[in-house]
């Protein structure tokens, strides 16, 4: 059971008063915190042991040095008697590892082509200013609440520091099947180098937690699978097989082609091969896809295996053909998807379409 | 450190909390002055602004809201307010930009290829603020820098108003050069956003011109001379750029584009032959080079999509073609996704469908 170290009303430092809990990782809890001084809301996080005073210290004044739209700014730091306390920007938004958890199997080329690209931008600002992440991951990373996750947001630089004990104590008893919740949640993005030798791997770590990320995009697994089992087969570095999805659709192809090559290259065994930061974005500027408006809707009807309807959830109803329905099973009656749509008669067309998870009836 | 607090204390209006320390320098603005200072919980520069006229913490409130109704990713973040131990004096502490500014930038560097994201970026923050509701009122380069990682950031609230049907000013304050025309009038005088709109044409203008402003922007209304358009700047800038930018300039406000049109316009152009259309009719066929056609014919059926580097547009049209169910027309462009159908109805199921879809870089800043 989680003990929350603070409760709604609580006051710090005559500035901010907790309102919520919101949530917990590895190291920390997260609050929603008013802040009296200027009016705003802001995100309070707390480490949770009293022991990390100064390492916490140590990555606040870490990730106050990035500064970019696709980074979570850092606002405040203090120390309250034991303990020390980080104000960040209150991102309105969810995790995108919850997304990728309770909503999306995968993300179409288009989605995965523009999330990519804000993520490596935020991390190519860190790497500007000598910040290696070390702990990139989907629930490390927000993203709006809308059905094109147009805003992305990077956080927690310099938490995974802190973790280093409790991530090698992990990797040091092979035997241990739990391992710790830190741990396992790190593991399948970590270079090879990083589960070899922590302290030796530097920024291309990062680069390869990208490639990692953006393989699960495209194809809705893990690269090397969880646990402690997918070990051996990252340290093998052997690249999995492409998403057999890549080949359902020929409009789809320029795009796969890209984003499998970007995956190829993050992904290289040996760290001095993956591209620096900055190569990472121009290769993400020079992508082509769709990053227009997106909604979600529900498959009302699909007829002689080649097109259908699809009732958005504002009730609009919109034309869609099978082509341009990325996944390798048909579409099915009642299953919910994610569109992008443009101006047609008597009805929009959407392009492209994914199917969503079901949501589950509460 | 008391030398430290010695060393404040003679530069800075009032003594500030032990957890930030001057380092300099001080930046005179308009409205009033800025302490470049250093954080000493984060290690990082932050940027004091403190009112030159004591008393004035009014003024420090207004702008401090102001910031915080603007969301935007090109408005310098606020980090904390601090006050004179008599609570009279308050100080802003906010985001510290390096810069340079834009126009120092253009002058120092050769911004041929850079200028229109630039203007973009401008145009951009711009749209913020005024989608916010707020009117800045005191656009000039010297108030956009850039930060470290590149990012236009407009700084300076301290003029900025509510943009209000009957927003009306008895001081026209502000920057010459940069004030639209309307201020000029007898007072009291109603404004609205299209002041920020001249003021960021003449800022293009500074860019654009490598960062000095030719002496025809140097008049007051009424003007004797018209501005000289955009198409003779050193930097030369494509012919929908030129437009537009003449447009901010216009005498009358309400002729001056919104600036959601303007950045609308540069986003385009900055895609500028960067699309790719994927036309799928067996295999897929590219169409992404200017000034390339591509014709599609089955039977008599036919037409040719023109890419001119902005759009993709039907050049000719020869029997029954639809697009997206509707008859195409020689002259329009068409949209981002569809279906191009060669044949009439009556053929039914041997009409061939082409799907058409455009995709392009994302502009991410």
């Amino acid at each position: 059971m989680t003990t929350h170290i603070h409760k709604p009303g609580d006051q710090l430092i005559g500035r901010y008063e907790i309102r919520s809990y919101i949530a917990e990782g590895g190291m920390q809890q997260v609050y929603l915190a008013a802040d009296h001084a200027l009016n705003r809301q802001v995100a309070l996080k707390v480490p949770k042991t009293e022991s990390a005073i100064k390492r916490f210290a140590r990555s606040a004044i870490v990730s106050a040095k990035v500064v970019h739209p696709n980074v979570a700014a850092t606002l405040d730091y203090f120390e309250v008697d034991s303990r020390s306390y980080l104000i960040e920007e209150l991102i309105s938004g969810t995790p995108l590892s919850i997304r990728l958890a309770s909503e999306f199997l995968y993300l179409d080329p288009h989605l995965a082509a523009h999330v990519i690209h804000h993520i490596a931008k935020g991390v190519a600002a860190s790497h500007h200013v000598g910040v290696f992440h070390r702990d990139l991951k989907p629930s490390n990373i927000m993203v709006s609440s809308d059905p094109a996750l147009t805003a992305i947001k990077i956080t927690d630089f310099g938490i995974a520091k802190m973790a280093e004990e409790e991530l090698a104590e992990a990797f040091r008893d092979e035997e241990s099947t739990t391992g710790s919740q830190t741990a396992m949640g790190a593991l399948p993005y970590m270079a090879p180098e990083m589960i070899r030798d922590q302290k030796s791997a530097g920024l291309p770590a990062d680069i390869w937690a990208v490639g990692a990320i953006l393989y699960q995009f495209i194809s809705g697994n893990l690269p090397f699978g969880r646990g402690l089992g997918a070990t051996p087969r990252i340290l093998e570095a052997t690249l999995p097989p492409m998403p057999a999805l890549f080949l359902t659709s020929p409009q789809f192809k320029p795009l796969t082609e890209d984003l499998w090559s970007i995956v190829s290259l993050c992904m290289r065994k040996e760290p001095a091969e993956r591209p620096e930061a900055d190569q990472l974005v121009k290769l993400c500027a020079k992508l082509c896809y769709s990053d227009a408006v997106r909604r979600t809707g529900t498959i009302a009807t699909w007829k002689y295996s080649s097109w259908g309807f699809i009732a958005a959830d504002d009730g609009e109803e919109v034309f869609f053909h099978g082509e341009n329905y990325y996944a390798s099973e048909r579409p099915k009656l009642g299953a919910r998807v994610n569109f992008a749509d443009f101006p047609g008669s008597p009805r929009n067309r959407a392009f492209p379409v994914i199917p969503l998870r079901t949501v589950e009836a509460n | 450190m008391p030398m430290m607090t010695r060393q404040s204390k003679r530069v800075l209006p009032f003594d500030l909390p032990n957890r930030y320390e001057f380092v300099g320098p001080v930046i005179k603005g308009g409205q009033g002055e800025v302490y470049v200072c250093s954080d000493k919980f984060l290690e990082r520069k932050v940027a004091i602004k403190v009112m030159t006229e004591l008393n004035d913490s009014e003024e420090i409130r207004k702008e401090l809201a102001a910031i915080q109704s603007v969301q935007s990713r090109h408005v310098a973040r606020i980090f904390d307010v601090v006050n004179s131990e008599d609570a009279q004096t308050m100080g802003l502490v906010e985001e510290y930009v390096p810069g340079p500014d834009v126009a120092a930038y253009a002058a120092a560097n050769d911004i041929k290829d850079e200028c229109l994201a630039i203007l973009y970026q401008i145009a951009c923050g711009l749209c913020d603020i005024h989608v916010s509701g707020k009117i800045h009122r005191d656009i000039k380069p010297r108030n956009i820098k850039f930060d470290g990682e590149h990012i236009v950031k407009i700084l300076d609230f301290g003029l900025a108003s509510d943009a209000l049907p009957d927003i009306e000013t008895v001081d026209a304050r502000g920057t010459p050069c940069y004030l639209a025309p309307e201020l000029y009038g007898d007072p009291p005088i109603s404004y609205t956003a299209a002041v920020d709109t001249f003021a960021f044409g003449v800022t293009a203008r500074v860019i654009a011109q490598g960062g000095a402003l030719p002496p025809a922007f140097r008049q007051t209304p009424p003007y004797a001379t018209a501005f000289p358009s955009f198409g003779s700047c050193p930097i030369p800038l494509p012919p929908d750029i030129t437009a537009i930018l003449d447009r901010t300039l216009s005498v009358d406000p309400g002729h001056r584009p919104a600036m959601v049109e303007v950045r609308d316009v540069l986003a385009r152009r900055l895609l500028w032959g960067k699309h790719r259309a994927v036309i799928t009719y067996g295999a897929n066929h590219e169409l992404s080079v200017p000034g390339k056609s591509v014709a599609l014919k089955v039977g008599s059926d036919g037409l040719t999509i023109a890419y001119d580097g902005l759009y993709f547009t039907v050049n000719s049209v020869s029997g029954a073609v639809y697009v997206n169910n509707l008859p195409v027309i020689t002259g329009t462009s068409l949209p981002d996704s569809c279906v191009i159908t060669l044949g009439p109805p009556q053929l039914g199921w041997d009409r061939a469908h082409v799907p058409f879809n455009v995709s392009h870089p994302e502009v991410v800043l």
